[in-house]
């Protein structure tokens, strides 16, 4: 194959965008406290003592409570939405519809200030739930855009076809409803727990004394000594959120294929 | 079939806000009969059709399937089974467990339920394809399976929404023939809800014709075509030249009537149709006239006229003809037999007829 301009091109970009990211996994493993190469040996280390690391376990449960919070309401939130938008037509659909979606470009720290603000003047402590509602914000977008693509192609002759064929409302919506949109719905939950887990800047912001992951790993990276443990969690967290993200696509793609649509777009 | 009736529908009435889908529908299906609803888009058929499978309530009036009232009644209550439109396969399901759905709630055993659905499967020529996802199989099949899922059912009617619209004209006119032979041999009655004239005309026994939420003829196929009631009908059902004529005398079962272009007539008079003294309007389908050329008329009627236009269509060619004292040329379509050669416009020709090519509209 011929080296065309297009192909390096092409190469060159994927190379910025990715080596940077696996020099991570790389140095998270490498036995010295100094991250330059060339590499001294293979440890794990790093990660044992990450396991006994009190703060970094607070950190850890504290991102878990506030991603599985968000995820729940902001997958609520986006079903509630994405199906008022894909079956009825009502005044002002699309604006609203561009007016919910607005959070995915705003600059997040714009974002984070303003809610800094208003919940201070709302009186309101700084806590989990102050970054609870931040990253629902952001979520929720997300969430709709994942939704709508398995609520789109919902066809609802299928649920008066259950009904016709003697299913009451209730069985109907177990054996018909639930079943097609259901990759959906956890391919959005998966996505809006993972944009909780990794988001810096509102939860900075937001948590007070209570830090989430990723600001632990910031507080941490001001301690050079600290820094392979940063690496390992880091390491981690990639590893978690590729992992995540797969298995939320894999779904959205099999909900879009049940309802009856090509599984083209999505997020990831 | 009988005459009982199995549906019947009294009085319907169903209002979107202002506008009445169905304005005071009343008519009878019977038991195990083929039975259409036809009509331009628009004109209440599938309105009807979902109200009798409890869809949809009607504003007023009433329908009773097999003698009992069906106001109120949900639709998994009813003992009527729907085709939809796009066949509404359950995607997430196999073609036999799409089939099987309704079982469920007859607490069958396994080896009964099993049974029936290989029958029902057997019966539409499926049997092969059972352990199929239903995304895998083809618009026609998806279409069989729509039907075997609802005929396991064993319903009393089974309700046809455009079943065939989706298909190309090869599939459908194979499907046409099947549904058919489906019906005669389990004996269920079927509603079918179609745009396509000849689909209704080729399948029925009886078609009601609809405009404007209203029924405007309920008849046999042959009726309809030969004789329609109105211009409306007769507009669209198959092609039909409109002629103008004068009333002359209203008889018990004839009238005679003076058809511009034409001449004088004596027409069988429509049974209980009375005609007030003023113009009327008769129709000719290009079929019922014929084209001669030079041959002996004998008994046949003629009317001279010019070719203007030849379309030819395979089996048979339509021409326009314009004739004296007629505006619009007046089609007339001729069998390409044997011996017979295709005319070219400009070439003059005689417009063979009789009394019974012409049929008097209101």
């Amino acid at each position: 194959m011929k080296l065309r301009p297009l192909t390096i091109y092409a190469v060159a970009y994927l190379a910025f965008l990715y080596v940077p990211v696996l020099f991570l996994p790389v140095f998270s493993f490498n036995d010295s406290s100094i991250v330059a190469f060339p590499l001294k040996g293979i440890t794990t280390q790093w990660y044992s003592e990450l396991w006994h690391n009190d703060t970094m376990l607070g950190a850890l449960w504290n991102s878990i409570k506030v991603g599985g919070a968000t995820a729940v309401i902001s997958t609520i939130l986006g079903i509630c939405a994405a199906r008022a938008l894909t079956r009825y037509d009502f005044r002002g659909q699309r604006s609203m519809a561009a007016l919910i979606m607005l959070p995915l470009v705003l600059p997040e720290i714009i974002v984070a200030v303003s809610l800094l603000v208003v919940l201070l003047q709302l009186g309101f402590s700084l806590s989990l739930v102050s970054v609870t509602l931040g990253h629902i914000l952001m979520a929720v977008p997300f969430s709709i855009a994942v939704l709508t693509s398995s609520f789109e192609g919902f066809d609802r002759s299928l649920e008066e076809a259950s009904l016709d064929l003697g299913e009451g409302p209730v069985a109907t919506f177990f054996r018909v409803t639930l079943p097609i949109v259901a990759p959906g719905i956890l391919s959005s939950l998966l996505i809006t727990f993972t944009i909780s887990l990794d988001e810096f800047i509102v939860a900075f912001f937001l948590s007070g004394t209570e830090p989430t992951l990723p600001v632990y790993i910031w507080s941490q990276l001001r301690f050079t000594a600290r820094l392979p443990h940063v690496l390992a969690l880091g390491s981690m967290l990639l590893l978690m959120s590729i992992i995540l993200l797969s298995v939320a696509e894999v779904m959205r793609q099999r909900a879009a294929r049940r309802a009856g649509t090509s599984p083209s777009g999505g997020l990831v | 079939m009988n005459d009982k009736a199995i549906i019947q529908i009294d009085r319907v009435v169903r209002r979107f806000g202002d506008f009445k889908a169905l304005d005071e529908v009343s008519v009878d299906i019977r038991e195990g009969e083929f039975f259409s609803l036809l009509g331009p888009s628009g004109c209440g058929k599938t309105t009807l059709l979902r109200l009798i499978a409890g869809f949809d309530e009607p504003t007023s009036g009433a329908i009773r399937i097999d003698g009992q009232g069906m106001v109120g009644v949900p639709p998994n209550r009813r003992p009527t089974n729907m085709v939809f439109q796009n066949y509404a396969i359950f995607p997430h399901l196999t073609v036999e467990e799409n089939v099987a759905y309704g079982l469920r709630r007859l607490r069958l055993d396994k080896q009964e339920k099993q049974r029936r659905v290989q029958q029902a499967l057997d019966q539409v020529d499926l049997g092969h394809l059972g352990k199929r996802r239903s995304n895998e199989v083809s618009g026609g099949q998806r279409q069989r399976v729509a039907l075997a899922r609802a005929l396991i059912m064993r319903p009393k009617v089974l309700l046809l929404d455009e079943p065939l619209s989706a298909l190309d004209k090869k599939l459908r006119e194979q499907m046409q023939v099947e549904l058919r032979h489906l019906q005669r041999q389990v004996g269920i009655t079927f509603i079918l809800v179609t745009h396509d004239q000849e689909e209704a005309l080729t399948m029925s026994d009886r078609i009601a014709v609809m405009f404007g939420g209203q029924i405007a003829q309920c008849d046999r196929p042959e009726a309809i075509y030969q004789q329609p009631h109105s211009r409306q009908v007769a507009e669209f059902i198959g092609g039909m030249n409109f002629l103008e004529a004068a009333l002359l005398r209203q008889g018990e079962d004839t009238i005679e009537v003076d058809v511009a272009g034409f001449g004088r007539a004596e027409l069988k008079k429509p049974a209980g149709k009375a005609f007030n003294g003023g113009p009327l309007t008769i129709g000719a389908r290009p079929e019922r006239l014929t084209l001669l050329y030079g041959e002996d008329p004998g008994q046949t009627r003629v009317v001279p006229g010019e070719v203007l236009e030849a379309s030819y269509y395979g089996d048979m060619t339509y021409y326009a003809i314009a004739i004296q004292a007629v505006e619009k040329p007046v089609t007339v379509s001729m069998r390409n037999t044997i011996g017979r050669r295709s005319l070219q416009a400009g070439e003059k020709v005689e417009i063979g007829w009789s009394p019974e090519s012409l049929v008097p509209l209101t």
